[in-house]
This record gives C-alpha cells, structure tokens and sequence, in this order.
C-alpha cells in the first residue's frame, strides 16, 4: 500500500501554500507510522442487482443517487475494509502528544485507507476476471448513511474484518470504508474522482469547489 | 457440579459445526438478520440441527449467533426462545442444547461507544430468553469489555455452565488488539471452558491453541474455521483433514471440539470416526501475571508499580478527584509509564467523595490513556466490586489483610473475578512487631485464600514499611520477613517504599537504602514513585548485580550518558534536541518552546509578559496567515503544539490557584459521535489563549455537558459532531442547554456544518475552523485575542 501525498495533504487542510521543512517531516514521519501500525483487512461478497435490491440477502437499496451509480449492472460487489483500531489508538496518543502530528496522521490514515480500498477492488477484480467499478458509499449523494449498519451486517463485517458499527452509524475502527460497487465492463474505472458528481457541494473535504 | 464438567469427567465433547453454510445448502437467503428464520422456517433449522446429531455431534448450538439486541432489535428475545425450542426438540435429549451467543457488533468504550452496562443488559436479555438451554457457548469474540460483560451476565442471571471462546488471528490478537494470555488471565474465572474459535483454519489455530493449554486451568474448546474462504466463499479443508487435526488437538490437552465457518455435517461426521473419547487435558498452572485488556505484565523479576494515583498526602491529586480533573489524572499515569512504570496503583480514598464512583471512573479514564494494568487501592469491597467488574483486564486488588471481616469480604471478590490480591501483614491487633507474628499473618492470609482455591501464586504479600524515624528496629523485621516467605512460600511480596523515611532529613538516601535492601531481600512489587530517579536507579543496579540484566545492556543504554559533574539522566531527545532561540519565532514555527520560556523567565520577565507580550502575539500572527490561506493548518497546528509548551514552563513555576485564566470553555463531542480529533485541537488553541478548557471528551451524553456547565459556571460550551447522524444529538444538547443554562453561549463545529446550519439547530456560534473559536471566546469573555 502507498499513501498518495496529495491526498494526504487535502485531508489535512491543504490550500496549495508551501509546506515549511517541519512540516514535510511530519508528513514522512507520520505516513510511515501509518504503513508500520496499519493491519489493512478487507471483506467482500458478490450480489446480483434486481429491482432495486441486493437479491441474494433481499435487500433494498434506499435512495436514488446508489441506484443511478449502479443502473446497467446486474452485479455488483459489497465491500468492506478496515485500517484497524490499532491506527485509532495510535491517533488518540498522538493526540497527547503532539496535535500537528496527530492532524497529520489522522489526514494520512484517511488517505490510506482510500489506497487501501481502491487496491482491494483492484485484488476482488483480479479474482473474479472481470472489471469492479467505482465505488459508492453510505453518505455520498442521497444513500444514507443508515445503510451502514445493514451493510456490515450483510458482510458479517465484526467478526470478519473487526469492523463495527455504532448505533449512530459510526464506524468503529475510524479508518474504515464500507461501499457498492458495479462488476462488468465500461464501469467506469477510469474515473475515480468521486467528488465531481457528488451533489454535496458544501463539503468541507469537497476537490473542487464550486 | 454441571452438566459439562460431569460430560467432560467421562471423555471429550463433540460439538456441531456451522449453521450459515448449511442454510446456503439449502438455498435460504440471509439477510441483515439471519436468525430470523428461527421464527419464518424453524422447520429449516430443526433439520440442520438433525444432521448434526446424526453426525455424531454431542452438543449441538442454537442458531442464536446474531439474535442479540444490538443485531436482531425487538424481535430478539422472540428469536432466542423460539431457536432454544427448536433446538430442544432436535435434541430428543440425546444431545445437550447450548445457547449460541455471538458479539454485538458494537465497540466497548473507550475506542467505540458502548458501556459495560449496556452489554451486560444485553446478554442478560438473551440468556434469560434462552433458558431451557442446558449451557451457554459465548464465541467469536473479540472484545474484552464485551466478553466479560457477556460471561458475568450469564453467571449472574442463570445457573448454566457457560464456554467463553474468543477469537485470534495469526497474529495471537484478537481484533480489537488483546492477546491470548490477556484472555486466558482475564476470563478463565468466570467460564467453564474457555478457547478459540473462527478467523483461521484448524492448522493456523495450532499456535493459539497451545498458548491457551499452556495458561489456562479450564477446559478448552476449538472451533476452527474450514480453513480460509477463497474467492467464492468456499471453505477447503476436508472432513478428513479437519478430522485429523482434531484428533491432534485432543492429543494436546483440548476436550471439546466442534466446527466454525464452512464446516458440515461431513466434518463433524469425520471428527467421530477418527477421535478417541479419552480427555486428556492436563490443568496449567500459569505464572503470576496481570493484564489490561491489551497487556500482560508477567510479575518476574522486579516489577515497579507506580504510587503517584493516591490522594494520601498530595493536596493536588486530593484536589483533582474532588473537582473530577482528569487531565491531571492522565499526566500522572503517563509521566509513571514512561518512567518505567509497568502497573498502576489507583487509590481515590477521600473522605469527601463516592470511592466506589469515583473508582470505577478513575478505571475507565485510565483505560483511556494507558494499556498498563491497575492496582486497585481500597479497603472497601463494595469500590473494590465495582471496580472489578468494570475493569477489562486482571487486576491487583490491594488489599485484603488478616482480619476475618477482610478476609471474608475481600477474598470472594478476588476468586470471582480471578485477580491477584495483595495481602497485608496486619490484622485485628495491629501490625505484629515480629518476624514470626508478621509471617503468621501471611501464611493465615495464604490458608485462607485456599479456602477459596486461590492458589499461592496469586497472592502478594505486603510485609509492611513502618517508620523507621520512630519504630528503628522494624526495618529489619520487615526486610526479614520478606526473605523467610521468599523461601518458604511462591508467594510474591509488595512493599510500599517512602514510609521508611518519614520524618527524616534527605529521606531520598534513607529510601535507596532501604529499597535496595528490599531488593536484595527479594521484593518483587516496588511500589514507588518512578519519577525519582533514584528509586530506578536502585531497581536498575539491582538489576545488573543479579544479572538479571544481561549484559548490562538495558543500564548501559540509559546510563551511557551520565557522568559525575551531570547525573541527570538525559531526557528523550526532543526535548535535548530543542531548538533554542527567539521565543517569539519559535512559537511561529512551531518549535518546541519550554527551555527557550524556561531562559526568558530566568532572566526576570514575569510569566504575564511571557503570555501577552510574545505568546499570543506570535500566535495571532500565524492565526491571521492561516485565514489568509498563506499559511497550511498543520502549520498552525504546530504553533499551538509549541505554545503548549511554552506555558508547560510557565505553568512549572506557578503556584497553584495562581494562574490567570480568561474564562472557563466546557468542550465536547456530543453523545454517539467518537470523532473527537477537531475538538481536541480546539481545545489546545484555546488553551494556548489562556481559557480554562473542561474537556469532556467523545460521546458525551447532553445531561452531562449540562452538568459540567452549571458545575464550573461556564460562560462557553463548544461542541463538535462529524457525522450527519451524530448532529441530531448536538441539536438535542443545544436543546437542553438553553433550557437549562439559558445564559451560556454555544459554539458548535464539525465537517457536517454549515453556518446555516449551526443556526438552525440553535447555536449561537458556528466555528469553521480552529482559530475561530478563539475569536468567539474573547467575545463572549470580553477580551481581546
């Protein structure tokens, strides 16, 4: 795993200013300590898609931007990978520590975690011998966030991967990503900016703002 | 005695194996709850429990797994009475019925959100919706709060045998980060049989497996997956192979055996034609030890535990409990740890507060910022009970002694929850004045915990440190008490050190003496302050002298750098590294600032001319380049880090009640929400400012910030949520808070907000960032940033 740097920077508040020395110390020092305390693991599970619903499981899908995203397909994959909760507890004593160090760490995980999935949909794409496309998850657009809960269900995501969901729909390790995302061909792995066609404009995280 | 120790006297169990892939067998979708076919098709269900008793299975396990509160919501107890019938029935009464309870699915405090309580009230719901089964299997567990929530829950409301089996990866952790041994020390009083089950295939359970026979006096279980899915979910391992490492596991002491994910009928089947019936298993007897849910201390060699958690004469630790500062607390625990410390002592007995109350928070707090394992420091059962059942982990309770009253209350709680206990040399006439009568003590002590089946092992003697000012020829008793148990018993012993000096000049010499000989007299719990670097120093030459420390290494490394005109030990490198220089610039470019502070006040410059003169100067100049966008947050960030410092020297010189503050901030992550990073940067910048901060922490429930606002009389609450579903509880604590401190000003930030929104759900201040905060304090106190 490799942790993109620009990604890095965005989440850490980036606005294009010259970082000083101190700073790009930092930003090495605390990527490494991601890599070295991460314990990446991913779940996933393949659904066909019928009227609107994850067949297999009877699930229904709520929502209309999850449905556009994945219309044309009949499959589709579940996923869910998790960084772990050692990274939470390394973040929490940075904190005491060091809160320069811990906004770093906290922006570095977050991009970590992104690379993490997207190589994981690389490794389910391999398996299965055919194309994963974007991903899509609870809380983009209009798919709400409850999705959550039912998804990791789904996946058995707690004692499988160690990932948990609280009852405000948290998920616990932080660092984790629970998504669909569509299998066959022209699915759009091309384009993985997933905040140009996002409707939240006023996202704090947002690529380009209007 | 129960059902399955009476079984397992005769010959090993046999378990069944997975329900989920017989139900895909069947072409029966799961959904988000599985369990609900207990109830849609229990005709299904009954079928798979027929094979598996056909198979050969001794015990055969509800379909319940996922049927808890938390997972399966109201129709849970419906779901688990209907599976424990299906179950009964399919037994016939040729096979016993366990109850299948799995993990919730939530996240114990303090990394998730869900109380001990809460867990407990669950299992609790579920065991009691099951009875009619014949024992309790708690498995796939991976977190030990909720583990022995669960296991307590099932002891307290049922008379059933219960099986508590966690599970590990390669690794020997479970998910959430505790080791076999931590599991094994932590649970095994509470279970029946305890073992492993899930995550891995039969072969790559073999260490985890060895490690559990090698600690535990109970029974073990193995459940093993059919070894690792492959891409289509498909589990490989044969019936054949599964069988055989069966047959190994039994060789090795494991007498009950079942199946996990992907195994069948077949394998089980496979298990019975191939395994002999004989139990082999040989109870361990582990080594003394004591654990945080994340850690074990093995007590071999000398052991430091750190004193400084105990209100007993320190006026700022006795100040700090009473208004509930935990910030102090945390400073404590970690300064101790990083001196060395490898168990904390944790005594809050203060006429003036709940102990029990404010013991059990001092044990949640602690599990919070450190993984070292507690002491518990009480005389009172019920603070001792509470916190015991709270703490995920295996304590020390300090203390019981050779009173009957002592003994008979405080030894019941040791075997329930499988501590260690120390044991004082004291009892109803005081403390002995002699060798004989102080060992008579503790070998009254060692008899009566066996009453109990509290082994030796167990118990550390504390022969007590009497003044050696006043009581000159006790010293002596004291040390050669230690030396006649050491070599009479494989008991451990404690000492508590400063005692010896008091009333003494220079009692630091008068302490290295004396600990040295304790040493020498063989002490294995030095409870000391490990600040004070000669009582390390008298631990790490002993160290040496014995060879315990091979080679020297460990003195050498952290002595290299001494010599006789500098015996200060140096210090970790950032602080020797730091940069010395113009304050002002240094805060600018987020240094470290504490020796520069340091050398300015030195030099005469009052510590009010420190803060306003150069500290908030430099700190609104990188404020203003950060809204112009020139300067990058980390940046900003790494002023606040240095400013931190800088009042780390101020705060050193002074005194107490002295300092300056602009005004009182309650902060706070509102309740469901455990994204606290952007709040505990806020925090530290307005601290930096000179406000008085009470962090709440994450997860905080609206009553309590309305609590900790009428308590300080704050003028300023700010609260933080990350998540559009958390922001429903900022809106509730806005709610309660106006109508309850109409007067205080609330502030609200978060990625989710918006200034419109922060409006609308009644804030008065929405903060956009971390320097905003700042801005809106000096408004609402008046003064200028």
């Amino acid at each position: 795993m490799k942790i993109p740097l620009n990604e890095t920077l965005r989440y850490a508040g980036w606005r294009g200013q010259e970082p000083d020395a101190e700073t790009l110390s930092a930003l090495n020092r605390m990527c490494d300590s991601v890599l070295s305390t991460a314990e990446p693991r991913g779940v996933w599970a393949k659904f066909t898609l019928s009227d609107g619903k994850l067949k297999e499981a009877g699930y229904p899908l709520s929502g209309f931007d999850i449905l556009r995203h994945l219309s044309g397909y009949d499959e589709v994959i579940l996923m869910a990978v998790t960084l772990g909760l050692s990274i939470d507890r390394k973040s929490t004593a940075l904190q005491r520590n060091s809160a320069r160090d811990a906004l770093i760490f906290d922006a570095a995980a977050s991009a970590a975690v992104e690379a993490f999935a997207d190589e994981f949909t690389e490794k389910i794409s391999a398996e299965i011998g055919r194309p994963v496309g974007r991903r899509f998850s609870p809380g983009y657009g209009d798919f709400p966030l409850e999705t959550q809960r039912d998804l990791a269900a789904l996946l058995q995501t707690d004692k499988r991967i160690g990932l948990t969901v609280n009852r405000e729909y948290n998920m616990i390790p932080l660092k984790s990503i629970t998504a669909l995302a569509p299998v066959g061909k022209n699915c759009g792995r091309t384009s993985l900016n997933k905040c140009a066609d996002c409707p939240k404009t006023d996202c704090a995280f947002r690529t380009e703002k209007k | 005695m129960n059902v399955l120790i009476e079984k397992l006297n005769k010959g090993i169990l046999i378990f069944d194996g997975a329900f989920g892939t017989e139900l895909m067998r069947r072409k029966i979708r799961a959904g988000t709850v599985p369990e609900l076919i207990n109830l849609t098709a229990p005709e299904v269900v009954y079928s798979v429990h027929r094979d598996y008793i056909a198979a050969g299975a001794d015990v055969i396990s509800t379909d319940t797994f996922g049927a808890n509160r938390f997972k399966a919501g109201e129709k849970s107890e419906e779901i688990i009475a209907a599976a424990v019938s299906t179950a009964k029935k399919a037994a016939e009464k040729r096979a016993l019925v366990a109850l299948d309870l799995g993990p919730t699915g939530q996240m114990s405090e303090p990394m998730g959100d869900t109380s001990f309580d809460e867990f407990y009230e669950c299992y609790k719901a579920a065991v009691i919706a099951g009875k009619g089964a014949d024992l309790v299997l708690l498995e796939t567990m991976s977190d030990l709060t909720e583990t022995r929530a669960a296991a307590l829950a099932v002891k307290e409301n049922s008379d059933l045998p219960l099986i508590v089996s966690m599970t590990f990866g390669e690794n020997m952790r479970t998910f959430t980060g505790t080791p076999v041994d931590a599991f094994v020390y932590s649970v095994r009083s509470l279970a029946d049989v305890i073992g492993v089950n899930c995550s891995l295939g039969p072969k790559q359970l073999l260490p985890v497996v060895e490690r559990i026979l090698s600690l535990s006096d109970k029974p073990v279980i193995v459940q093993a997956n059919a070894g690792l899915p492959d891409s289509n979910g498909n589990y490989n391992v044969s019936p054949e192979e599964f069988a055989e490492y069966a047959e190994i596991f039994r060789q090795k002491g494991v007498s009950v055996i079942g199946g996990c994910c992907g195994t069948t009928p077949e394998h089980i089947a496979a298990i019975r034609s191939v395994i002999g019936r004989e139990n082999l298993f040989k109870p361990a007897s582990p080594p003394p030890a004591v654990s945080s849910a994340t850690r074990v201390v093995y007590l071999d060699g000398v052991t430091v535990v750190g004193e400084r958690i105990n209100p007993t004469g320190k006026k700022a630790m006795k100040e700090a409990l009473r208004s509930g500062d935990m910030q102090y607390v945390t400073d404590r625990a970690v300064e101790q740890e990083d001196a060395g410390a490898k168990i904390l002592d944790v005594n809050c007995g203060i006429p003036e507060i709940d102990e029990a109350e404010t013991l059990v928070k001092l044990v949640r707090h602690l599990e919070s910022v450190t993984d070292l394992p507690l002491q518990l420091d009480s005389s009172d059962p019920v603070a001792l009970e509470k916190a015991l059942r709270r703490y995920s982990g295996r304590a020390v309770v300090n203390s019981v002694n050779g009173e009957p009253s002592s003994l008979n209350r405080i030894l019941p709680l040791v075997k329930k929850y499988g501590s260690m206990v120390i044991g004082l040399t004291i009892d109803e006439n005081g403390i002995p004045k002699t060798t004989e009568k102080r060992i008579g003590i503790a070998e009254k002590i060692i008899t009566e915990a066996a009453k109990y089946s509290i082994p030796e092992s167990d118990i550390i003697i504390d022969c007590l440190t009497l003044t050696a000012g006043a009581e000159q020829d006790q010293a002596v008793n004291t040390l050669e008490a230690i030396r006649r148990l050491k070599a009479t018993h494989s008991v451990k012993t404690a000492l508590g050190i400063s005692n010896i000096s008091f009333g003494l000049p220079y009692r630091q010499a008068i302490n290295s003496g004396f600990l040295t000989a304790a040493l020498w007299a063989g002490l294995d719990l030095a409870i000391i302050n490990p600040n004070i670097r000669e009582n390390t120093e008298c631990i790490d030459v002993f160290n040496v002298l014995t060879a315990r420390d091979e080679g020297a290494k460990t003195y050498t490394e952290k002595y290299s750098g001494v010599s006789p005109t500098n015996v200060d030990v140096p210090k970790k490198a950032a602080s020797s590294a730091e940069a010395d220089g113009d304050l002002f610039y240094l805060i600018k470019r987020g240094l470290p600032a504490e020796n520069a502070t340091d050398k300015l006040l030195d030099e005469g410059l009052s510590a009010e001319h420190v803060i306003e003169k150069i500290l908030i100067p430099a700190l609104n100049e990188v404020g203003a380049a950060y809204e112009k966008g020139t300067l990058f947050l980390p940046q900003l960030i790494a002023s606040a880090d240095s400013a931190k410092s800088a009042f780390k020297a101020i705060k050193r010189r002074m005194k107490s009640g002295s300092a300056v503050s602009k005004g009182k901030v309650v902060m706070a992550t509102v309740k469901g929400d455990v994204h606290d990073i952007g709040k505990n940067i806020a925090v530290t910048v307005l601290q930096n400012y000179g406000y008085d901060v009470i962090d709440l922490g994450k997860n905080v429930p609206p009553e309590d910030v309305v609590d900790a606002v009428k308590k300080h009389g704050a003028k300023l609450v700010g609260l933080s949520a990350l998540m559009t579903t958390t922001v429903k509880n900022m809106e509730e604590t806005i709610r309660l808070l106006k109508r309850e401190c109409p007067e205080v000003k609330i502030m609200v930030g978060g990625a989710v907000l918006t200034k419109e929104y922060a409006e609308k759900i009644g804030a008065d201040y929405y903060c956009p960032d971390a320097q905003s905060d700042v801005k809106i304090a000096s408004t609402v106190y008046g003064d200028k940033p």
